[in-house]
């Protein structure tokens, strides 16, 4: 079958490719001055003391450095009571990690995930997916509230939004519970 | 009213994908930025690459984890409509636009400050 994209010559390729590079250089200019006012942001002390379930035991937030500076998370939604496992969207961006780590590592920045289930369903997800990345449990801590990673049901009950669909949900947040929920 | 094939519907609804950062300076912690989807950041890195491929990111109905495709399933089969690639997006927006600390946790200025920060980028 033929392609229905438009087909040009080197030359025409050339001449979009060279305009679009502007726009291209405009967007990376853009995005230095973005990285700029990211790292001016305010540093926050964390005043509160956390506890988390690590697969070496317990662990505070502090000790999650584990000997570096920095501490990068992703929050995987895995909330305890997905019974098949965590969310699939984010299992495909956890899929992405561990060819980073070994670099970042070396970079003083240490990588983790983040999850609500239990230090038990987080271990035996891990090794379905193969991943290495350190993975820890939030479970029974303030930390996803604390912190804006989720609501509380009381905070969720209070938002029309979350209310109406979960009233009348519409079709891909039903076919995602299903993914998450007993097979 | 719970499904008993599914997880509750709104467990799912009450989180969001997220990056979260932290440093460690002097024997404190401090937290240092927190981005949530629909940033566009938040999405796995294929689709970064699928983003210069000849057709680019597919919308794409759900998301599989890595031991579940078949290989019947691809892309055009199964009649998988398309509504953005992070299911989550619109969900996440309305999560950050609403969220509001617990009283218990109004006391924490820090807790007020990082949510003032994250609500800013989706506004």
């Amino acid at each position: 079958m033929a392609s229905e994209h438009k087909v040009g010559t080197r030359e025409e390729w050339q001449a979009a490719r060279e305009e679009l590079a502007k726009l291209e250089n405009e967007h990376a200019e853009r995005n230095e001055e973005i990285k700029k006012k990211r790292l001016g942001l305010p540093w926050v002390p964390v005043q509160k003391e956390y506890e988390f379930d690590t697969e070496d035991g317990k662990r505070t937030l502090a000790e999650l450095f584990d000997g570096r500076s920095q501490l990068l998370a992703y929050n995987i939604m895995f909330g305890p009571d997905y019974a098949v496992g965590a969310c699939p969207g984010c299992t495909n961006v956890a899929d992405g990690l561990d060819g980073g780590l070994v670099h970042l590592n070396h970079r003083d920045v240490t990588l983790i995930c983040f999850s609500r289930a239990p230090i038990d369903r987080l271990i035996a997800y891990k090794e379905r997916m193969g991943w290495k990345f350190p993975y820890v449990s939030t479970y029974e801590t303030d930390f996803p509230w604390d912190f804006g990673l989720a609501l509380t049901e009381e905070q969720a009950a209070e938002i029309p939004e979350v209310k109406e669909m979960i009233d009348n949900p519409p079709a891909w947040l039903q076919e995602w519970s299903t993914q998450v929920g007993p097979s | 009213m719970v499904d008993a094939g599914r997880a509750e519907l709104k467990d799912g609804l009450r989180e969001g994908p997220s990056w979260i950062a932290f440093a460690l300076d002097g024997g404190v912690v401090y937290h240092t930025y927190t981005v949530m989807a629909p940033d566009p950041f938040v999405a796995p890195y294929y689709t970064f690459l699928l983003d210069r491929t000849p057709k680019g990111r597919q919308d794409e109905f759900r998301a599989w984890r890595k031991d579940e495709y078949e290989d019947k399933i691809l892309p055009g089969e199964e009649g998988r409509p398309g509504r953005g690639a992070f299911m989550f997006s619109s969900l996440s927006r309305v999560v950050q636009a609403r969220f509001e600390p617990e009283p218990h946790l109004r006391r924490n200025a820090n807790h007020q400050r990082d949510k003032c920060g994250v609500r800013r980028l989706f506004d």
